[in-house]
């Protein structure tokens, strides 16, 4: 029980310091987690780091889960999850109720034209570290350690197909990449 | 405006959150494919407007993005479903790893799944991101495609904090729409 708390909290402290998101919260499970209440060590940190790397879902919350769940089974990743989230979560409602109440005011207006243009310069940015990694093993042609991940650059290929040709879903197109991933195994 | 069921907030962030691979920015494309442009509950600009405020506060932006969403179309507990629809996936797929952690790493079919799945998510980001652009550039043109290219160079060419960029960004905004166009052009002042 004890543990069961001081997960939630040692959590509740990470996710209401954690802006930015992503990798910026490292430093921060470093502190918390490795340092002070020794629960996982540096290495395994490295491990939660490549595991989010290959599976879908947020660093913070795949690595509260990971902590949760070796110190205390699932119920343990239970509360540090809900601790991670529990800051955003209500400081979004907080933010999202002024919003949609002012959100006609003019100067608000004009800072949201300000910001849109650039979130989706930012999406780019994201788009591209994606694929930089899926399909290039990291790196750019050309760059050094960059290879051709011939089985993602050909599900990446159909996925702009079906994207463009057709209404199959996100679900769908992950499913059909998930196959030729595995039908990839057995042929090659 | 027609609205989403709770249980179809729920699903819906559930299966994004299920096969968003990335962090940080990389789901807000397939939000936006399924909410914008499959089922029409939000404009494209709307969408980019609670895009907007998910990077003031802290935390996974997948999960501010999920509840923001579902605030928005069915209120308080609209976004209580989408919270849990966005937080259930990864803490199942984590405890899972966790247990067959040594067999995750080695075994080559889940690898070779994983290898497929990630080739289709980036595929389906990207083309996204072409919408969201589409739909972005559509007002105030010239601004708008200065101010993408030009954040998009800085952020991917140098280590400008991306919380500079965002309130530089919304700064910028304020004094272009609000101070110089409204009131110095239109003699407001």
């Amino acid at each position: 029980m004890a543990m069961l708390w001081d997960l939630f909290v040692t959590f509740l402290t990470i996710g209401s310091t954690a802006f930015g998101g992503g990798y910026a919260v490292m430093p921060l499970i470093t502190r918390y987690v490795v340092e002070e209440r020794q629960w996982i060590t540096i290495v395994e940190l490295a491990d939660v780091t490549s595991i989010s790397q290959m599976t879908p879902g947020p660093i913070i919350l795949n690595s509260a889960t990971f902590v949760g769940v070796k110190m205390a089974g699932f119920m343990g990743g239970v509360v540090a999850t809900l601790g991670s989230v529990l800051p955003s979560f209500i400081l979004i409602l907080i933010l999202g109720y002024y919003f949609f109440k002012h959100s006609d005011l003019a100067f608000i207006q004009a800072i949201l034209s300000g910001l849109r243009p650039a979130i989706v310069g930012l999406i780019l940015i994201a788009s591209l570290a994606l694929i930089q990694t899926s399909l290039f093993n990291g790196a750019w042609p050309g760059m050094e350690g960059s290879s051709f991940n011939l089985v993602a650059i050909l599900t990446f290929i159909v996925g702009i197909l079906i994207s463009s040709k057709t209404k199959i879903d996100t679900l769908g197109i992950v499913t059909i990449g998930g196959l030729i991933g595995l039908a990839s195994y057995f042929i090659l | 405006m027609e609205k989403p069921s709770l249980f179809r907030l729920a699903s819906s962030f559930f299966k994004i959150n299920m096969v968003t691979f990335g962090g940080g920015y990389s789901i807000i494309p397939v939000i936006s494919k399924t909410y914008v442009e499959k089922w029409g509950y939000l404009s494209e600009e709307e969408m980019l407007n609670l895009i907007a405020l998910c990077p003031s506060v802290p935390g996974a932006m997948a999960v501010n993005a999920s509840v923001l969403v579902g605030y928005r179309l069915r209120g308080k507990t609209g976004a209580l479903v989408s919270f849990i629809g966005a937080i259930l996936p990864p803490l199942f797929i984590i405890t899972a790893v966790f247990y067959f952690y040594a067999e995750f790493q080695s075994n080559q079919i889940i690898q070779a799944v994983l290898n497929g799945m990630r080739g289709a998510v980036s595929a389906i980001m990207l083309y996204a991101t072409f919408n969201m652009a589409k739909g972005a550039l559509k007002s105030n043109k010239i601004f708008s495609i200065l101010m993408m290219s030009s954040i998009f160079l800085i952020g991917y060419f140098s280590d400008v904090p991306t919380v500079a960029l965002i309130l530089s960004a919304g700064a910028i905004g304020f004094f272009y729409f609000r101070i110089f166009k409204t009131l110095v052009l239109k003699g407001g002042l």
